[in-house]
């Protein structure tokens, strides 16, 4: 009997979790914040689109399925090995990239946009880094979030429906919080087996690497005396491992993704990885629920306020106070 | 009509089932390895995440040690009419941070390329280097082209931990492919 009915309880939790309706506005902000950051990673390709990809290129196709696992797939397998058509995939993507974000027909581009950047990932598998995969998982499960329904055109061309509007469920977001946690735990264990993440020393060793270290000016002595490393370094651990589980607390949660967003603008300040602190950010924001958006927007005009009102100007605009959860 | 829909119960099945098999696969995978049974498991869904493009292995970020080398990569291409021409990968830290934005491609193939499960790729890079080297202007064709490495090994830090340019110079060096060209395969 106690077996049965911790199963229902179960159940009856999982059901909770993963189905119970919900505003999935926050869909929508990753799916644009998603889709823009795409744009940028892969107009960046442009330049190089034919060095990259072309059979003239620094890895035609043949020798590129020898530094890749051969189960990958990619449709460059069954296009000609010709310019034209890689420069028609690229610029199909890139369209397809767009509507995305102005979210016509959300969920083919999504569909879509998936395809193409495994393709273009799996044709040419050591250009790209841990940012990458995370595009690729991000994109591979905002397929299954409800994605359209808000900022998008198709809001604007669809007929008002019960069905549309109004919260419902939201399982595709549960998973991508499930694997932003996964990617701090599985970090934070790898780090956590490093002696020189435990000994404080790793960020010396981050601090004099020659191609990503070093974006915006730094104090030289922060990383050149060792117990600021020391602390840095701790801190840092302390922050990945505290991610994985603060994050799903409702205690600790706003506490988690305020200190994840610094965690990645720090690094971001301090180190070239391309895009990888936004998209991890993005990835966070799954974790926002619209009373959050709420008290930032209040929280952002209460400090505007202050500032003009430090700055004399007029008086305050008073009583107005947009209860929308928006984000 | 969505499969989540609770007025469908085999969509509500077909959509648990799924997220079941997800959050699986993505917890075998990107968890580290924690036991035989567990590599086992890894390497028998590795399948499923190559074909689905899902694959992600474990989140390393600089762990569990960050690198502790800094390299570049030069090239010597010797012409027909005994010129030499050297090439080197960019001095990335000499670059502005927009540069480095935009050529950020660039910087993660030349880290990567050097390593040996990735030597089918240095033939092309060579040619690729040879190209860009040529001088329209001359009738002299390439003759042979060496790849270097050079790098420097970060120290482990003392009591002090000396300048954050400590390691730019690179004393190391090893050649890791050349070639020799017949005179009519580099336009």
């Amino acid at each position: 009997m106690t077996a049965f009915v911790s199963l229902q309880g179960l159940r009856r939790a999982w059901n909770e979790f993963f189905f119970a309706p919900r505003d999935t506005r926050v869909c929508d902000v990753i799916r644009i914040g998603y889709s823009f950051l795409l744009l940028i990673n892969v107009l960046v390709l442009a330049p190089d689109l034919e060095r990259w990809f072309s059979e003239s290129g620094v890895l035609p196709f043949a020798a590129s399925r020898a530094v890749v696992d051969s189960d990958t797939l990619t449709v460059f397998q069954w296009l000609p090995r010709e310019d034209w058509a890689l420069w028609s995939c690229y610029l199909i993507m890139i369209a397809q990239i767009v509507m995305l974000m102005i979210g016509f027909l959300s969920r083919v581009q999504a569909i879509c946009v998936f395809i193409w950047f495994v393709s273009f990932s799996h044709r040419f598998m050591f250009l790209w880094d841990g940012e990458d995969n995370v595009f690729r998982l991000l994109g591979f499960l905002l397929i299954f979030c409800p994605i359209g329904r808000y900022y998008s055109i198709d809001r604007k061309i669809r007929a008002p429906s019960p069905d549309h509007d109004g919260p419902r469920p939201a399982w595709g977001l549960r998973l991508i919080q499930f694997e932003m946690s996964l990617i701090y735990l599985s970090t934070a264990w790898e780090k956590l087996n490093g002696p020189e993440w435990l000994m404080g020393t790793a960020l010396y060793y981050v601090s004099r690497l020659d191609d990503v270290f070093g974006r915006f000016p730094v104090i030289p002595w922060l990383f050149e005396t060792l117990w600021v490393v020391k602390l840095m370094t701790w801190s840092v651990l302390l922050v990945e491992c505290f991610l994985p589980f603060g994050l799903w607390f409702k205690e600790t949660r706003r506490a988690a993704i305020v200190l994840g967003f610094m965690l990645h603008l720090s690094i971001d300040y301090l180190m070239v990885l391309f895009l990888f602190q936004w998209i991890m950010m993005v990835g966070l924001l799954s974790f926002t629920e619209p009373r959050d958006w709420h008290d930032l927007k209040k929280l952002l005009r209460f400090i505007r306020a202050r500032l003009w009102r430090s700055a004399g100007g007029a008086t305050m605009e008073k009583g107005r106070d947009d209860s929308s959860p928006h984000p | 009509m969505t499969l989540e829909n609770s007025r469908l119960p085999l969509g509500r099945t077909i959509a648990n089932a799924f997220i079941a098999a997800l959050l699986f696969l993505f917890a075998v995978d990107a968890i580290p390895s924690t036991c035989l049974y567990h590599k086992w498991l890894k390497d028998r869904t590795d399948i499923i995440g190559d074909t689905l493009g899902t694959w992600q292995q474990e989140w390393r970020l600089f762990s569990p040690s960050p690198d502790k080398v800094n390299q570049r990569i030069t090239a010597e291409v010797v012409f027909s009419d005994g010129r030499v021409a050297t090439w080197s990968t960019p001095t990335w830290r000499e670059m502005s941070f927009v540069m480095r934005f935009l050529k950020f491609r660039q910087l993660e193939y030349y880290d990567h390329v050097t390593q040996e499960s990735h030597r089918a790729a240095w033939p092309y890079l060579a040619d690729d280097i040879v190209k860009s080297v040529v001088d329209p202007a001359s009738d002299a064709v390439p003759v042979s082209v060496t790849l270097e490495r050079h790098w420097v090994d970060i120290a482990k830090p003392g009591a002090e931990l000396g300048s954050m340019d400590s390691f730019y110079q690179f004393p190391n060096r090893k050649t890791f492919y050349s070639k020799k060209y017949s005179h009519d395969s580099v336009r």
